[in-house]
């Protein structure tokens, strides 16, 4: 018996043992493929927000292909003195939003986040709850989402130190000149039965609901101008969910014509993304709508010298983006 | 839900494991079953009802032939041969009756639900042809997870029942473990019920050395699919799905890096699925023995799938053999023919009933039923050709058994699969055919020195991991064919070199792993038949 529990302790030992030198040989790995610069994250501008001076950040935009293409976050400093930053990355799901939310506020503390609500939508069922698990397991463990670096990396990259001092431009939204009209047309019939949210992305909204209770930010939801990918079982689904929830949603493509999007020139594929145009239009929009909604949250930092980095990006987007772009601010 | 996925090895699989082992022994089954049922519906949904009415009727059906057999030995007794005869024949008939409609029933939900589709598609082709009016209504079914694997699964437990192989279960929550134990589920093997019908049921203490040996064949088997078959794919998927535009050595590369991928993906899932039940300690049956080592077409199949070669040997080419009409068949033959060809012409007669079901059962295509013509064309001429080639060798001196003829075996073996597996491949039997013709048009070593084929979605570190796994995955299955235990010999080795091996393992599928942002990683090919 006492030979038993002792081979038994053995085992958990060794188990232990073997355990932990996994995880910091997973830790070590991670700091070796990680980029060193945070220009290299891919993505839109992945890794931009690092270059930024701590607690700039006061609304923080969150989403897919649709925020990081839809939203002219220069023009929210311009019309409303809001510093607004982007952050969407191709494909990114709810779980995905939670991980960037949770790295951004380890420096910045916004006010508002400002989910961009196609993400809602990106992974359903069992991929709903895989993408959960590996969300969180790169969280933690970064060699799982670069490990494929290793065909770039060099022997230096062990010794080099991380040097995350870009900070990305235009407030991390992506500008886009292209026009390719949107050909078909909106479909809204009032005896349309809402499309629920898939469960996985219900619980990863659950959380992302809690980070914000946790980090003192109001959530609001934008379905931004897509009138090749938006439905109205969707927006009804979401808004649903919205109202439950107590959730300001403020929904682009139900009203377009309201809010002055036009089919023909604020589209850059034929209806799934916006131009610049297109984008302008939704940060003056959504501007409008935060001015509403989360008063009490918000103020025009304009005036405030610590914020001058957003007036410089304003004027670079200006330089860059509307002069070429022969965009009238 | 993939067996290399997050949510299947650490979440589902570790849960599962922890809830057996909290259980009273006694009790194990339990946990294993509701794991079995939660990962169905997980994976399913409702399609779970198909799957309960196959373990349903399954275990009526044998319960009933079970009874038809135990009427029979009581009643035969003190009966005269002439009387146990004609008693013999009444149960006989009834047991048919029974096996008849209960295998009916789940090859009937399997047929319709997977090949209802394109019955209908080739009979209103065939209606079109004939210029007759009218079409019959086509539909499109979700195919439930695994059915193609516990049907035959099923089916086999039947028909050993009804040839008194064993006796039926009684126990309903054994026979449902059986038939939907979840890492058979998606890709085998197909078991059979002597072989583990009674492991999944009873309780096993936990054993380190099998838990262990369960953990490094997962391990073995993520290498193989998320490091070698995935990256495999990524040139497999760029040449298949453009194969107008390449031709010669670019089609061969395909052809070649394809069986490579399939074997990799195929044994390797097989490995996690055999790693997977050793953690619960049960032993499933081996689904390869190192194919590539086989020197004939005949013998490939004897290492490959061998638990499909075995159910279709058992259930389809000796239930052919034996029955009535084929005996008379196969005497006819050998009394108007001479010897040899009239038992050459029986042999293969029984054959295609196997290789027709081995190409259908692959799916519901043309291109697979000429898949399985395809073998079943290769064994017969090999069947036919053999004693010429023998006495050829005779008179040349040449020993069958010299290294010379055994490596010629084996590289000719290899080509027909490549060939085959072109065909496996491609989107259809006439694309096959295509890329086969252009195979032999500018065929060039040239694009290969020139390094033209890096870049067709594998770039030159790819190719330099996907040619140091083919020598580890060469070396393990020449160990293994030598009868040597590359696990059990790693277990032998200090702690320090033990563990260093095992965290080479775990770091290579965690850096070299073809997964995530840039990959397309696939799903597992067998999955979906």
């Amino acid at each position: 018996m006492e030979k038993k529990r002792k081979g038994n302790l053995g085992i958990c030992i060794r188990a232990a043992a073997f355990t932990a030198i996994f995880v910091i040989l997973l830790i070590l790995a991670g700091h070796f493929v990680m980029p060193k610069n945070n220009r290299d994250f891919g993505g839109y501008a992945k890794g931009g927000f690092y270059g930024y001076p701590d607690n700039v950040i006061d609304v923080l935009a969150v989403g897919d292909s649709n925020a990081a293409e839809g939203i002219a976050a220069p023009m929210m400093w311009k019309e409303h003195g809001y510093a607004a930053y982007v952050a969407g990355e191709p494909f990114q799901t709810v779980s995905g939003v939670y991980e960037t939310v949770r790295e951004i506020t380890k420096k910045q503390t916004p006010a508002v986040l400002v989910l961009e609500v196609d993400s809602i939508f990106q992974a359903s069922g069992l991929k709903g709850m895989e993408d959960m698990v590996k969300k969180e397991a790169e969280y933690y463990f970064p060699v799982f989402e670069y490990h494929n670096r290793f065909k770039k990396m060099k022997w230096s990259d062990l010794t080099t130190k991380k040097t995350y001092a870009w900070a990305a431009p235009y407030n991390g939204y992506s500008p886009s000149n292209t026009v390719k009209p949107f050909q078909g047309e909106k479909k809204v019939d009032e005896k349309t039965i809402a499309k629920p949210i898939p469960k996985s992305q219900e619980l990863a909204l659950e959380r992302l609901r809690g980070l914000c209770r946790e980090k003192g930010m109001q959530l609001v939801f934008l379905s931004a101008y897509s009138p090749k990918s938006w439905s109205y079982d969707k927006h009804k689904g979401i808004a649903e969910y919205a109202r439950k929830n107590e959730i300001p949603f403020l929904d682009c493509n139900l009203e377009s014509e309201k809010y002055g999007f036009s089919p023909e020139e604020d589209v850059r594929d034929g209806g799934t993304h916006m131009n610049t145009r297109g984008a302008i239009k939704t940060a003056k929009v959504l501007g409008e709508f935060l001015k509403e909604n989360c008063q009490n949250a918000l103020a025009d930092k304009r005036e405030e010298p610590s914020y001058e980095i957003w007036q410089k990006n304003y004027e670079r987007f200006k330089r860059d983006v509307l002069i070429p772009y022969k965009i009238k601010e | 839900m993939s067996f290399h996925s997050w949510l299947y090895l650490p979440c589902f699989l570790g849960m599962a494991v922890l809830l057996y082992y909290c259980f009273p022994l006694k009790y194990r089954f339990l946990p294993l079953l509701l794991s079995s049922m939660a990962f169905y519906v997980l994976c399913s949904r409702k399609l779970i009802v198909f799957l309960a009415v196959t373990i349903v009727s399954v275990y009526a059906a044998a319960r009933i032939l079970d009874t038809f057999n135990e009427e029979f030995r009581e009643k035969k007794k003190g009966l005269a041969k002439e009387e146990r005869k004609q008693l013999k024949k009444q149960v006989e008939r009834k047991k048919k009756a029974v096996l008849y409609l209960a295998v009916l029933l789940n090859f009937g939900i399997l047929f319709v639900l997977k090949y209802g589709n394109f019955l209908g598609e080739n009979i209103n082709q065939a209606l079109k042809a004939l210029h007759v009016g009218g079409r019959i209504p086509v539909f499109q079914f979700l195919l439930p997870l695994g059915i193609s694997f516990y049907t035959l699964q099923a089916a086999g437990y039947l028909l050993d029942v009804s040839r008194g192989k064993y006796r039926a279960d009684k126990n309903f929550a054994r026979v449902a473990l059986f038939l939907s134990f979840f890492p058979q589920m998606v890709e085998g093997p197909i078991a059979r019920y002597d072989e583990t019908g009674h492991q999944v049921y009873e309780g096993h203490r936990f054993d380190y050395e099998t838990f262990t040996s369960g953990l490094q064949l997962i391990l073995w088997g993520l290498v193989k699919k998320v490091v070698l078959a995935d990256r495999a794919n990524m040139f497999v998927n760029t040449i298949f799905k453009q194969y107008e535009q390449y031709s010669g050595i670019y089609i061969v590369a395909a052809a070649v890096l394809y069986t490579f991928q399939i074997y990799t993906e195929f044994s390797g899932c097989m490995d996690i699925v055999r790693g997977s039940a050793l953690l619960f300690g049960i032993q499933l049956p081996e689904n390869f023995r190192q194919p590539f080592a086989a020197k004939t077409i005949n013998e490939f199949w004897q290492r490959w799938h061998m638990t499909l070669g075995g159910w279709l040997r058992d259930y389809v080419f000796y239930a052919v053999s034996f029955c009535g009409w084929y005996q008379k068949f196969s005497k006819n033959c050998r009394e108007k023919w001479p010897k040899f060809f009239g038992g050459w012409i029986s042999a293969v007669g029984a054959l295609f009933f196997v290789w027709f079901g081995m190409g259908l059962w692959h799916g519901a295509s043309w291109k697979y039923v000429l898949y399985g013509m395809y073998y079943f064309a290769l064994i017969s001429i090999g069947m036919l050709l053999a004693p010429l080639g023998e006495k050829g060798m005779q008179r040349a001196g040449i020993s069958p058994k010299s290294a010379g003829v055994q490596i010629v075996g084996k590289v000719r073996t290899t080509a027909l699969v490549c060939v085959g597996m072109l065909f496996f491949r491609a989107e259809s039997f006439t694309a096959g055919l295509s890329m086969l013709k252009s195979v032999f048009r500018d065929f060039s070593l040239q694009p290969l020195l020139e390094g033209k084929l890096l870049g067709l979605g594998c770039d030159g570190y790819d190719f330099a991991i996907l040619g140091i796994g083919f020598v580890v995955v060469s070396l393990v299955g020449a160990w293994k064919e030598r009868n040597i235990n590359v696990r059990e010999k790693i277990s032998g080795f200090p702690l320090p070199f033990r563990w260093g091996v095992f965290y080479a393992g775990l770091f290579c599928v965690i850096l070299f792993g073809a997964y995530g942002f840039g990959y397309n990683a696939a799903d597992f090919i067998y999955a979906q038949f």
